[in-house]
């Protein structure tokens, strides 16, 4: 493994192509207005995009060495190629939900959506390759610009305040947490940080509370939208991209930090990690009840399932984080499916799932598994993500928090078998589509198999996490 | 010998329960013969194996398919079977038959979804009973939890299937916990080599381990502080179903405290007793206070279980083998029981204190109810010899035990002369068990009656099996 301070274009080649493919859709979106075939230049531009930064993300994901550029403010290893590649992918399923949601009401998929969400993926990239604070800080900024855009283009402008003022709020704090790092140490470069602190090991006080500021804002962005249970006037793309694309880069910043890069500064912030696995899983789970708004209910779910990702990374070992990383990529596939089903049968509150198992049985079947893979039984693939975590954190010997998780478990359980009791056992309400648009069909088909597989061929997923350890 | 014969036994079910299904509300008919043809296939094959295994040397674990299902952790897929574990998938087998058949002609109730729901129960609860490492175990075991789940479902009752969630869902989740702790410490869940691995743990650890295996499966038989899920079920029409559940729960208690950590099994058979004794006597007393049959019976039928799980912590080979015979008998039993709690539950003149002068009004109900009665109180070849294991082990829990059988008689007996004898109050109807119902309780009580003249059916079986059993534990107490 190599340090290498690399010509910017060939290191950086997947966001500057997304950075000028949103620029580029914004101007075509300027010269198609009156084109009669926009959106399917718009479709195919966005998609080619996608495919091409995918394919650059793979590509390098074979070298093991570590790239610098931009004086050091910007890095590239496995690690963070194999995080660009599933995030790229996680949005090209969006854009997919968009093409399908537009087929069914036809409002969808404007030029719009695409570049700010195309943005919003640039963000994360950002994110995850900082080498420093400031961009870090930069890239959550640019991210969260854009969802609040995202959002007042759904015409959800209540709900567009109310994030922006919670967020802007945690913004603060993790601006608070960067200045006090810098005011200790001089510095907000990882690569100087490590060099400087590794050997001696003395950090000053208020580094750590620097730091454990820049955590408390991070959890808490990460937790932040279901905090104002706004969800329910978003439209589904734009509430697959908070939940799936902003929360997952949010993990993976956190664990990049605590595990990776600043694990010399952590002290307290596991304390903060605990607490916040816990509520996390407390407030998902119990939020749950008699909860009736489909989405809100999955971004619970989403909460809950973000919890035990926290907990593997709390335990503060190389298993934890291997099993927060496992947990992270299948609530991923999990949860697209789940939402692609949603927007399948219309979902807007949980009544309009009453009798799906008579109406639609392949769609039943599926909720039915992935919910269970969510929830986290056997043999689904979720239960393979609680093994790791429950083995990560009793190996830390975290008893008292494996006996919460577990009660948390119990509650959020039976929420979901109260769901799927809804589906076979009830009378059916409304009648069923016919035909339903592709694109949900192939997302959620392809995540049923995912979760039925992912459990009995476990190889493929320490292929993922041998690229972790880059981390250490 | 290769594990071909039980792979089949065990894929059968659920490839039948995938078809099912699939072919849901199309071919109601086709369904029904699929499910069917299955069961019957299950018992022959059960009984194929059965004898396979009776010609071998006993005391070994036979039939094995072992393979790397986990590199990292260490978890293997493990099936195999041995003498104990066979009687159960024999009973299994024939116990789902008899349910099967029950619902096609009794219930008539969505019977397609009861063919699904019974044939992936059949697999699941026959994959708990040959699974030997511990994840396998727990996944089989939770696959049940959830078919059972949708089974009480079916019956549009809201009550009964939530606690019943609630109760077993978290005593599974419970054992999660001591699985991974398991896994952590011995780096495998092979049941066959943990019990050494588990002995040379620090002796609070193998304590602690022992509650979190042991309470899911004392929540899974309605043990007094979880019996709860239990005793509320008696609302439900299909309350059959749980019969079959009871098999697992029994099995896994033998399987997992005792055999893998029988130092701290004979450390904690005190509580056991007690909590055994307590059963015994809480839910026979809350019998009596019962005003509806169906609840009264159900709750001296739960409290039958204690002897079996007596017997099989007193730690002799008397105990084990009334283990045995109390759980094959019992389990028949308690069928019986529930096929005359679902009677009751599906006429609603039969609810609350209108079950008085059976005897006129439904007089084959009455006949049947006498010798289901009979057997219940009658201390039996299983609780005579769990009872004998018992004063080897305590003699003042054994007291307490067989105080326990007199005070089934002084409970229930009243209720009994109450239900069949007494005069009926306010308008009365009448409405007598079908003949289906009928047939299956004789078929019931041939096997309970033959269970009771021949206990050697089950005691040649296992005898060899529980001394090597007794000897192999007995290194480790």
């Amino acid at each position: 493994m190599s340090k290498i301070e690399a010509d910017i274009f060939s290191t950086a080649s997947v966001d500057t192509l997304l950075f000028t493919a949103a620029l580029a859709l914004f101007a075509l979106g300027l010269i198609l207005a009156r084109f009669k075939h926009k959106k399917l230049c718009i479709t195919i531009g966005c998609f080619a995009v996608l495919s091409l930064a995918a394919y650059l993300c793979l590509a390098k994901l074979g070298s093991n060495e570590t790239v610098f550029a931009f004086n050091q403010l910007y890095v590239s290893n496995q690690y963070i190629n194999l995080f660009k590649l599933i995030l790229t992918l996680a949005t090209m399923i969006i854009f997919l939900v968009g093409l399908g949601a537009g087929r069914l009401n036809s409002k969808f998929f404007e030029i719009e959506f695409v570049a700010l969400t195309i943005i919003t993926l640039l963000s994360s990239f950002i994110m995850i390759s900082a080498n420093d604070l400031i961009p870090l800080y930069l890239g959550l900024e640019l991210q969260f610009i854009c969802s609040c855009a995202l959002l007042s283009l759904d015409k959800a402008n209540g709900e567009m305040v109310k994030y922006f003022f919670s967020n802007l709020v945690f913004s603060v704090v993790l601006l608070l947490g960067i200045a006090l790092l810098y005011a200790a140490l001089y510095t907000t470069n990882f690569s100087v940080l490590t060099t400087t602190y590794s050997a001696s090991n003395k950090v000053p006080a208020s580094a750590v509370l620097g730091f454990g500021l820049i955590m408390i804002g991070l959890v808490f962005k990460l937790f932040g939208p279901p905090l104002n249970s706004f969800h329910s006037n978003t439209s589904l793309p734009v509430e697959m991209l908070l939940v799936l694309i902003i929360k997952s880069t949010i993990v993976f910043v956190l664990l990049k930090l605590l595990v990776g890069d600043l694990g010399i500064l952590k002290g307290g912030s596991l304390l903060i990690m605990k607490f916040a696995a816990i509520a996390f899983m407390s407030i998902g789970a119990v939020g749950l009840i008699n909860q009736t708004d489909m989405k809100q209910l999955m971004s619970r779910a989403a909460l809950y399932n973000i919890g035990w990702i926290l907990l593997g990374v709390a335990s503060n070992s190389e298993g934890g984080a291997k099993a927060a990383v496992i947990s992270l990529i299948i609530l991923i596939t999990a949860l697209m499916g789940l939402y692609a089903l949603i927007a399948m049968i219309e979902a807007a509150g949980i009544s309009s799932l009453k009798g799906v198992g008579k109406t639609n049985p392949m769609v039943a079947h599926s909720f039915t598994i992935l919910a269970l893979s969510v929830v986290g039984f056997p043999p689904l693939a979720g239960f393979l993500g609680r093994l790791q975590v429950m083995l990560a954190i009793i190996n830390a010997e975290f008893y008292i928090l494996a006996f919460l998780a577990i009660i948390t478990m119990i509650i959020f359980a039976f929420y979901f078998f109260k769901l799927l009791r809804l589906m076979y056992f009830n009378s059916p309400q409304a009648v069923a589509l016919k035909s339903y648009p592709i694109e949900f069909i192939l997302i959620a088909s392809v995540s049923v198999i995912l979760n039925i597989l992912l459990i009995s061929m476990p190889s493929s997923l320490n292929l993922i996490t041998g690229y972790l350890k880059e981390l250490y | 010998m290769t594990g071909g014969l039980l792979n089949l036994l065990i894929a059968l079910p659920f490839i039948g329960g995938v078809f099912c299904l699939v072919n849901q509300f199309k071919h109601a008919a086709i369904t029904r013969v699929v499910a069917l043809s299955i069961v019957v296939i299950e018992v022959i094959l059960a009984i194929v194996l059965l004898f396979q295994y009776n010609d071998l040397a006993q005391g070994k674990l036979y039939f094995e398919t072992k393979f790397s299902w986990f590199k990292e952790p260490n978890i293997v897929f493990y099936l195999g079977a041995d003498s104990f574990s066979l009687i159960f998938i024999v009973l299994t087998c024939v116990v789902i038959g008899l349910l099967l058949l029950y619902n096609l002609f009794v219930s008539r109730d969505r019977v397609e979804d009861y063919c699904m729901a019974l044939l992936l129960l059949e697999g699941g609860a026959l994959c708990v009973f040959s699974s030997f490492d511990l994840i396998l175990f727990y996944t089989a075991y939770s696959f049940t939890v959830i078919v059972l789940f949708f089974m009480l479902n079916l019956s549009k009752h809201e009550d009964a299937p939530t606690r019943f969630f609630l109760y077993v869902g978290s005593g599974a989740l419970i054992s999660v916990i001591g699985i991974v702790y398991i896994l952590l410490k011995t780096g495998t869940t092979s049941m066959p080599e943990l019990t050494a691995l588990l002995h040379k743990m620090k002796p609070e650890s193998q304590r602690y381990l022992w509650w979190l295996l042991t309470v899911p499966f004392l929540i899974n038989l309605g043990m007094v502080p979880f019996h709860n899920w239990l005793v509320r079920a008696h609302a439900i029409s299909e309350v059959a179903i749980l019969s079959s559940f009871m098999l697992v729960g029994l099995h896994g208690l033998f399987k997992i405290p005792l055999a893998l950590l029988p130092k701290a099994s004979k450390f904690f058979s005190p509580a056991i007793f007690v909590i055994c004794n307590v059963s015994i006597i809480y839910l026979l007393m809350a019998a009596l206070r019962k005003r509806e049959l169906k609840a009264a019976i159900l709750y001296a039928a739960v409290a039958n279980i204690s002897y079996a799980v007596l017997g099989l912590f007193s730690f002799t080979a008397e105990g084990l083998y009334g283990f045995m015979l109390q759980a094959a008998s019992h389990c028949f039993i308690f069928f019986l029981l529930l096929v005359l709690i679902g009677f009751l539950s599906k006429h609603a003149h039969f609810t609350n204190e209108g079950y008085a002068g059976l005897s006129k009004r439904a007089p084959r109900f009455a006949l049947i109810f006498s010798f289901a009665f009979l057997a219940l109180l009658s201390p039996f070849m299983g609780k005579v010899l769990g009872l004998i294991g018992l004063y080897k082990a305590s003699k003042l829990q054994c007291f307490i035990a067989g105080l326990g059988l007199v005070l089934m008689v002084t409970c229930l007996l009243p209720l009994y002369i109450k239900g069949l004898f007494a005069k009926p109050i306010g308008a009365h109807q009448s409405n007598d068990i079908t003949t289906y119902e009928t047939a299956i309780s004789l078929v019931l009580i041939v096997f309970i009656v033959v269970l009771g003249l021949y206990p050697d059916l089950i005691g040649n079986f296992t005898k060899e099996s529980s001394a090597i059993f007794f000897n192999s534990i007995k290194a480790y107490e």
